[in-house]
């Protein structure tokens, strides 16, 4: 990319008042894997497998995935169109800040926030999951609650310093991420149509609907299992995040929102499909403490199923890795507008690493914390019926997309009224089909969060109720009255925006 | 039948994805920055 295209990112963002302080060095393929690596099909798809399965039975991962990949990807395009015209790290809570007030930006980005704190606990946490009975294996222990937690620390640990030296090598993993997964779940395919013990089910078998193991009725457990796919495609809005580190960032980062949807899709489909034609006993599975981990295992045999079982357990580190580095920009965008307590630690940019180090540090404190508090729920009541990892991935779910569903409302209530017109949208833009677009996001959006927060998930509505109670706090005690908002911002002198980048560096 | 439903669901959403692709791939290529104006909230 030539230095005359780079003076035309950076003039962009100067326009909504920001200096270029992050390192703007990311490609088209960079963005795209980075959000392809938060979706990681290795990750929702494999580690609520047996939600999925449970609630659904094989169908699920014949309809449930498709239907929900089919509704999200209209979110991601009425995303994308957003990102396209408002290119700031801040992405959705910028875009409601300017298309209603500062207010509704100010509630989009703590909705986002907590979405985040579940997506990144939920995603280490899965990892822990995974690696910790591979290791109880390895090193003659026992995995138990402690032990994962334990595990879920030193996961998070690791992903805190990556993200801390740097962008370059953050980037550079993702690129290998995204290669990774499409690697993985080549040889998985592989593997399974050419190896899986007695051969596979009949196609037959992938759409049958009407078997549940749940003690619920079929269309209800079905809705309750849809978590696995919806869970699945979050994360996303990481393109939007790194999008002031993304050359180019008007039209690579809305294809990176969109395409990596629309390949997750593909491709995990795929995965789904000979997994679960290679099902055995579909009750011993859910009967399993893994279901996915019981159908490799019974389908290749243990030794096979435990090297795959290890490379989707890197995979799904991968995912962890990149979920830091999109919640954390998201942090300092938003302490960069002063929209949380301690606002200027958090939008401070390391001068040696040009990463948000001390808000990659917090996002890895708070996820621990959300997992630490539901470790100490069940360890006061062990009788709690909800996994760890469904509550986990309801919060995220929960958050993210009703934080997502905001700023695409704000847009049709902003066009409507006017003030955003054809002019303000920018090259990747969905022309006359946008609206139609965003009315089915929204609805999808309504009807998925419902189903998300329905026993047995309640626990997640209480969390997230729980935390809009204090939000109300917050904002009607303090940042109602001191909260300036992004448009705070549209009045910082070009002297000290350049006086901020020389700071830095950047020339 | 449920066969025939659920692959025609995953046709139709492969199809959705290639639409969008399309609307979007002609806006970035008919993009003129001569008309766009940033949207800045004020």
């Amino acid at each position: 990319m030539s230095a005359h295209s780079h003076e035309q990112d950076k003039h962009e963002l100067h326009k909504f008042g920001y200096a270029q302080e992050l390192l703007r060095s990311m490609g088209g393929f960079s963005n795209f894997a980075i959000s392809f690596s938060i979706i990681s099909i290795l990750t929702g798809a494999v580690s609520l497998y047996g939600h999925g399965l449970t609630y659904g039975g094989a169908g699920m991962m014949g309809f449930g995935w498709p239907i929900v990949a089919l509704f999200v990807m209209f979110v991601a395009a009425s995303m994308a169109e957003l990102a396209s015209a408002i290119p700031t790290a801040g992405a959705l809570y910028h875009w409601a800040a300017i298309l209603k007030n500062k207010r509704w930006g100010w509630y989009t980005a703590w909705i986002n926030l907590i979405g985040q704190i579940g997506i990144v606990a939920g995603i280490d946490y899965s990892v822990a999951l995974f690696a910790d009975p591979l290791l109880a294996s390895v090193f003659n222990y026992t995995s138990t609650d402690t032990t994962i937690l334990i595990a879920f620390s030193i996961i998070l640990l690791s992903h805190g310093i990556f993200n801390h030296i740097g962008i370059r090598v953050v980037a550079k993993l993702n690129d290998f991420s995204a290669w990774y997964h499409i690697i993985i779940v080549a040889i998985l395919v592989v593997s399974l149509a050419l190896f899986t013990k007695g051969g596979l089910n009949s196609i037959d078998y992938l759409f049958q609907v009407g078997e549940t193991f749940s003690d619920k009725p079929y269309m209800f457990a079905f809705l309750i299992g849809l978590l696995q796919a919806q869970w699945t495609f979050t994360g996303y809005d990481a393109s939007a995040h790194t999008i002031e580190e993304t050359v180019n960032p008007r039209v690579r980062a809305p294809w990176g929102i969109f395409t990596s949807v629309a390949y997750s899709f593909v491709i995990g489909f795929i995965m789904l499909a000979f997994v679960t034609l290679s099902i055995k006993d579909a009750g011993a599975a859910t009967a399993a403490d893994n279901a996915f981990i019981h159908v490799i295992s019974e389908a290749l045999g243990g030794t096979f199923g435990s090297i795959i079982l290890w490379l989707v357990t890197a995979a799904m580190w991968f995912c962890g890795l990149s979920s830091i580095t999109s919640f954390s920009r998201m942090m300092y965008a938003f302490s960069r507008d002063k929209g949380m307590p301690g606002s200027k630690q958090w939008a401070q940019i390391s001068k040696k690493y040009r990463t948000p180090a001390k808000a990659i540090w917090l996002s890895v404190v708070l996820s621990f914390c959300l997992a630490l508090i539901d470790y100490i729920i069940k360890t006061v009541n062990p009788e709690a019926t909800y996994t760890t990892i469904a509550f986990l991935t309801a919060v995220s779910v929960v958050g993210l997309y009703v934080a997502y569903g905001i700023p695409i409302l704000l847009k049709l209530i902003a066009k409507r009224q006017g003030r955003f017109q054809d002019k303000h949208l920018g090259p990747w833009n969905l022309g006359k089909y946008s609206n139609f677009i965003s009315v089915l996001a929204l609805i999808w959006i309504v009807f998925i969060c419902t189903v998300m927060v329905i026993p047995p998930n309640e626990m997640a509505g209480y969390a997230v109720g729980g935390m809009m109670i204090i939000l109300i706090v917050m904002d009607l005690t303090y940042y109602k009255k001191n909260f300036l908002g992004p448009q705070a911002a549209l009045s910082t002198s070009m002297d000290e925006i350049l006086r901020k980048e020389r700071e830095l560096g950047e020339g | 039948m449920s066969t025939f439903i659920g692959i025609a669901i995953i046709v139709f959403t492969c199809l959705v994805a290639l639409w969008i692709v399309r609307i979007a791939g002609k806006g970035v290529r008919e993009f003129d920055e001569s008309k766009h104006e940033s949207f800045l909230g004020k």
